[in-house]
């Protein structure tokens, strides 16, 4: 009974802070509700039983990617950052998608049967979870692991560059 | 980035910690000051005062001036008057501001009948300017709270003669070292 | 009778918060203290001494002072941002504790992802510096927030390679079961056969708590303050419990995750056996003060790192210094120990 109470309340308070969003005229509260978001989809994900998706949400995305947005936004002036009144086709541009996104998340809210969770022990074995990763998905984790490694060798060669130049 | 051995067990680190945790244990050299106090020895030179003679009960300047010429930062002025009968000095005022004294002794050095002294009383202060600008009367207070403490019949003080001049071109009251019989002082108020 | 068992139970979990809270609070304040004077007499001098007898009730002076000082808002700061971002940081500093074991039996949530949530949670920490450091609305706040994001980001990527050692060991991401399995396995703890992710997580340790000697975030000789330069009064005391709870944090999570928590490894047990009556709770003690000493007699000996060697010892040394840790973690899994 409880679960599906409290997950409501959180899908309602993440379309609340989604409209919030939009009122905010300075670019950092923008930012800042933003991260509440990221925050609430974790919790959302833990209701719905995803425990180990709600932890990653936290750590990559609040933590890690978020504060990248945040260190652009301190090193710019803040001028450049001031929103101007937009125009009729910039605004319906703007408007479609987030539309949709609205209409989604009230169509999950009332129609949607939050049902009691039921724990699985072997979800939570990290066996069972490097099983899937590296039986299943082997090509996927490769390709990923090739995608990261490449910037860091980019980067690093860049850096190596520059302290040659100095 | 050192590739030896010692590098890589941390030998400097470790050092580094060991020399801290030795001191933990070594007892502190902190003197908690207004519940202890270090001892001052005779050479400290602290407030100045004017030394009494205590058969006449008056300072012993005789105004030769010597200590206000010699002064780095002039901070010692002299007023006397002459008698016209004797041709003696009298002194009338002696004002030593101690705000502009750089405390290098050399007044208590060279005053040929050891009057201006810096005592090792190190504590005190001033609320404003004139605390600190002693007159004659200060000065003279300021030796009777000296000796105060002092319970011998003489006060004796080794460093307050020049070292290295020979004994027979000091003037006369200084070829002992400074001694003051301090016992038949008139306090007077 | 459901509803009553619930409210037994979050009595129960109200109880114990109180309990963990009032220890680690109190422990928190008599740290400041215990790093005074052994700061002090590390150096030859004797810390604080006159309230109290011995100094002893200088956290509570230092608590009185910090309450009735003028909590100063500067004319450039963003308001909102300004009064919350202490708040930020202080809690996920306790959040953190929620999850940690104190006793075989106690903890105020045994969740199975223990880790990763203190992981969470320390990440998330680092907004509270990097908004105070920019509603403070100075230069010295801003780059001491840039630092301390620049310095937290880089450092928890070792820090989380290192406890995936101590994760693939155990098979675990529980607190509790990381702790029972190094009493079972072969070597009894986890820092013997794993001395290198021991070493890169007690590094990261340092860095993700802005200790000293990695203090950039709030060094004195060059930024003033860091990010509490404008921060006055009981805001700046939150900034500073927090960093002492988040000490406790990690030596509990140091001792938990390399030194087999409130156990004895089984080989010490068999040479010397009358260690088996020492109590669980003091074993955990012991080694949790053990290591916030660390903390403290690191403070007092090493100098600051400059900021570029911290990066590239960062990037260059203690990731693949990790990773390498990893591997021998997998080969020892498969060797059977």
């Amino acid at each position: 009974m409880a679960r599906p109470l409290f997950m409501s309340i959180f899908l309602l308070l993440f379309l609340a802070l989604f409209l919030l969003l939009f009122r905010q005229k300075k670019v950092v509260y923008q930012f800042l509700v933003y991260l509440v978001m990221m925050v609430l989809l974790g919790i959302v994900y833990l209701f719905l039983g995803s425990e180990f998706l709600m932890a990653f949400q936290i750590i990559v995305y609040a933590g890690a990617i978020l504060v990248m947005f945040l260190f652009f936004l301190y090193l710019y002036p803040e001028e450049e950052f001031k929103i101007q009144d937009m125009r009729n086709s910039t605004l319906i541009k703007t408007l479609i998608p987030s539309l949709l996104f609205v209409i989604t998340l009230i169509l999950i809210l009332f129609t949607f049967d939050v049902r009691e969770y039921e724990a699985s022990a072997s979800v939570y074995s990290v066996k069972e979870l490097a099983k899937l990763i590296y039986n299943q998905y082997p090509l996927a984790i490769f390709l990923l692991a090739f995608i990261l490694t490449y910037p860091m060798i980019a980067i690093y060669l860049l850096m190596k560059g520059s302290e040659s130049d100095d | 980035m050192r590739l030896s051995p010692t590098y890589l067990l941390f030998k400097d680190l470790v050092t580094g910690l060991l020399i801290t945790l030795r001191t933990f244990f070594r007892k502190p050299v902190t003197v908690r000051y207004p519940h202890e106090k270090v001892q001052v020895f005779p050479s400290f030179r602290g407030r100045h005062a004017m030394v009494v003679d205590p058969e006449t009960g008056k300072p012993r300047c005789v105004a030769c001036l010597k200590c206000s010429v010699v002064c780095p930062s002039r901070c010692i002025k002299i007023e006397y008057e002459v008698d016209e009968k004797t041709g003696e000095r009298r002194l009338r005022e002696y004002i030593l501001e101690a705000l502009r004294c750089v405390y290098c002794g050399y007044c208590e050095e060279v005053c040929p009948v050891g009057a201006i002294v810096l005592t090792e009383w190190f504590e005190y202060s001033g609320r404003c300017r004139e605390d600190l600008i002693f007159n004659l009367e200060k000065l003279v207070q300021n030796w009777k709270e000296h000796v105060a403490k002092w319970d011998k019949e003489f006060y004796e003080n080794k460093y307050w003669v020049l070292k290295g001049v020979p004994l027979k071109l000091k003037p006369a009251p200084r070829r002992m070292g400074l001694v003051v019989k301090i016992k038949g002082v008139k306090v007077d108020g | 009778m459901v509803s009553n068992n619930l409210f037994l139970e979050i009595l129960l979990i109200l109880i114990k918060i109180a309990v963990v809270l009032g220890i680690v609070l109190l422990h928190a304040a008599y740290t400041v203290y215990a790093e005074r004077k052994i700061i002090g007499r590390m150096q030859a001098r004797l810390g604080p001494t006159e309230v109290g007898p011995y100094g002893l009730l200088q956290p509570i002076a230092d608590l009185l002072k910090l309450l009735t000082k003028e909590d100063i808002i500067p004319l450039e700061a963003e308001r909102l941002i300004f009064l919350v971002a202490p708040l930020i940081v202080l809690t996920f500093a306790i959040v953190n504790l929620s999850v940690i074991p104190f006793h075989p039996s106690f903890i105020i949530a045994d969740v199975n992802i223990g880790i990763l949530l203190i992981l969470a949670g320390a990440s998330l920490a680092v907004y509270g510096i990097i908004l105070g450091g920019w509603s403070s609305g100075s230069k010295y706040s801003l780059l001491g927030g840039l630092r301390s994001a620049a310095q937290v980001l880089s450092y928890e990527i070792p820090l989380g390679m290192s406890l995936a050692g101590v994760i693939l060991a155990a098979e675990s991401f529980k607190l509790s079961d990381i702790v029972n399995h190094q009493a079972q396995s072969f070597f009894g703890m986890n820092a013997i056969p794993q001395i290198l992710g021991f070493i890169v997580f007690l590094i990261c340790a340092f860095a993700e708590t802005n200790r000293a000697p990695f203090d950039l975030p709030e060094a004195e000789s060059e930024l003033v303050a860091g990010y509490v330069t404008e921060y006055s009064g009981f805001r700046m005391g939150m900034f500073f419990l927090a960093e002492y709870i988040s000490i406790y944090v990690m030596s509990l999570l140091i001792v938990h995750c390399y030194f087999g928590g409130w156990t004895l490894p089984g080989w010490l047990l068999t040479i010397f056996p009358p260690l088996k009556f020492v109590p669980a709770p003091l074993i955990l003690l012991i080694k949790v003060y053990f290591f916030v000493f660390l903390f403290i007699w690191v403070r007092a000996t090493y100098p600051r790192y400059r900021f570029d060697q911290l990066m590239s010892m960062c990037w260059k040394i203690l990731i693949p210094v990790s990773l390498l840790n990893f591997l021998i973690v997998a080969f020892l899994k498969r060797g059977g120990f």
